[in-house]
């Protein structure tokens, strides 16, 4: 049985995700290779009887660095619970957009996250200007990466708005313009917390705004 | 260190609350994430409600984290890393005999996370020490009484200057100025050791009649002899005769770290009550008279007179 690995946004194990069947759907992340068939049953590493080597997927991950901005990014995938109508939906939901967030973060790609939030969220439109901006030219990020390690709802579901506390963990960041020179922008590593308001519509959940913590 | 003043023409002391100061999350840079979220209006977490609300007219803006240690080498909740131990900073007794001080890392959390899990906590700085025997008291009960504490300093007070003083006329425009600098102190709370700083960022004029200016970042400054009786950004105009009791206030903005920590803010008012300035306002009177003092002793406002001026 061909063994592969994906690399979701934090580096988090396949093994659970796998199990969960989302196997199918991370085909599309970019990894291929030609002549295998995605396979949702393979959770763990098993010796090959045979000689042959195993293909290994020929795009790879890699982080941006000085020399380049980050190579085959997979991109995060919406998890069915994200849908919903629940605590532990609008949790996972959020949990979702954040990792959207940082994808963007890492490829200056932002359309996908900003579709689930609405024009009216002041802090959404100046991260993606400030974000996509940093991309241009060629130019890119290092560094900046998102974790967000409590994501708590705490509005009761009957509210027609929901409040979702989140932390938000960032490393640093520095830029880099398309000449490989250090650019003007950076930013230092930051511990902080933000309120995301969101709203539930035609089955799905969607952030009406966002406002940091004090 | 510490400075004494001499002369003292003391002042009230009071102390503002303050922004953390220095720290990864504010100054001049943060994280791009904080960067481009700087525009929208932060919301707060009222006491007593988990649930984050527009914040109410008058908010007063607090230290949006809460603080907490760990130990050098801990990795988790109840985990200790053993091959981390023989890496540890030294921490010798602090008197011949004592017991050997604790290395631990200062770490923080939004304050908005109630009960963070280990993995909500963000270090700050290298290892330093921590003395005492009941390390998880240590914090919370040096935070509570660190205001109690400071009022016992010594706190150097402004220097006031008034011109002209101490004895000024009414209806003259009478300069008064204070002269109040940083200060810092390290003493040592329940073992540990605390170092102390206050800067001075604004004043409150209470002239004694009734009239106050400020609070103002004005401290106001020295005029020269014959600039007397001009109009200055803290001057004032005494509209009757008599003495007056002159205080002026200076507000500072302190913080607190504890064995090398991260800077906490002092909140809350620290007032020092001290003796005021006395400034006498008089009356000018001009009669004319024919006769000077010697060809008439007994003249008016001369020497031995009832009339002489006092």
């Amino acid at each position: 049985m061909t063994e592969r690995s994906f690399s979701f946004t934090r580096g988090r194990l396949v093994a659970a995700l796998v199990g969960a069947g989302l196997l199918l759907s991370a085909c599309q992340g970019g990894t291929s290779t030609p002549g295998t068939s995605p396979s949702a049953s393979s959770t763990s590493t098993s010796p090959s009887a045979t000689p042959i080597p195993t293909p290994t997927p020929s795009a790879k991950y890699i982080p941006a660095s000085a020399k380049g901005k980050a190579q085959n990014v997979p991109v995060p995938v919406k998890p069915a619970l994200a849908d919903q109508n629940s605590k532990a939906g609008l949790e996972a939901f959020t949990k979702y957009w954040f990792a959207l967030l940082d994808y963007g973060f890492q490829t200056g790609k932002l359309d996908e996250w900003s579709e689930l939030s609405a024009p009216g969220c002041v802090f959404c439109s100046d991260l993606k200007t400030g974000v996509t901006g940093d991309y241009k030219d060629g130019a890119w990020l290092v560094g900046g990466r998102l974790q967000t390690p409590h994501v708590e709802a705490v509005t009761a579901l009957s509210e027609p708005v929901q409040k979702v506390t989140v932390q938000v963990l960032q490393t640093a960041a520095s830029s880099y313009n398309a000449d490989g020179s250090k650019g003007d922008k950076s930013g230092t590593a930051s511990n902080s917390a933000v309120v995301v308001l969101t709203v539930y519509k035609a089955g799905a959940w969607s952030v009406s705004d966002m406002h940091p913590l004090k | 260190m510490r400075r004494r003043i001499l002369g003292s023409i003391a002042v009230l002391v009071a102390f503002l609350f303050v922004q953390n100061p220095a720290h990864a999350n504010s100054g001049g840079l943060d994280s791009l994430f904080n960067q481009y979220g700087a525009r929208a209006q932060g919301w707060v977490k009222l006491p007593g409600s988990d649930v984050p609300v527009e914040p109410p007219p008058g908010y007063i803006d607090t230290d949006p984290n809460q603080y907490s240690y760990a130990l050098q080498c801990q990795v988790d909740d109840d985990t200790i890393d053993v091959d981390c131990l023989p890496g540890q900073i030294e921490c010798e007794p602090r008197e011949p005999g004592g017991d050997e001080g604790i290395p631990i890392v200062w770490r923080y959390a939004p304050k908005s996370i109630s009960n963070p899990a280990w993995s909500d906590w963000k270090s700050e700085g290298g290892p330093s020490c921590l003395y005492d025997p009941k390390p998880e008291d240590v914090l919370g009960n040096i935070a509570a009484r660190i205001a109690n504490d400071f009022k016992q300093l010594p706190i150097q007070a402004a220097k006031v200057t008034v011109q002209p003083g101490p004895h000024t006329l009414k209806g003259m425009e009478t300069n008064v100025f204070a002269a109040a600098s940083e200060q810092s102190f390290d003493v040592v709370i329940l073992g540990q050791n605390v170092h102390l700083e206050a800067t001075p960022v604004e004043y409150t004029y209470n002239y004694g009649d009734g009239a106050t200016f400020g609070p103002t970042m004005f401290a106001g400054g020295s005029i020269s002899e014959e600039e007397w009786g001009t109009k200055t950004r803290t001057s004032h105009t005494y509209k009757q005769t008599g003495d007056f009791r002159l205080t002026v206030t200076t507000g500072f903005r302190g913080t607190y770290s504890v064995n090398g920590g991260p800077p906490l803010p002092i909140t809350g008012n620290g007032s020092f009550a001290s003796p005021a300035q006395t400034v006498s306002v008089w009356r000018t009177e001009t009669r004319q008279v024919a006769e000077n003092c010697i060809e008439n002793p007994n003249g008016w406002a001369c020497p031995g007179s009832e009339t002489e001026a006092k």
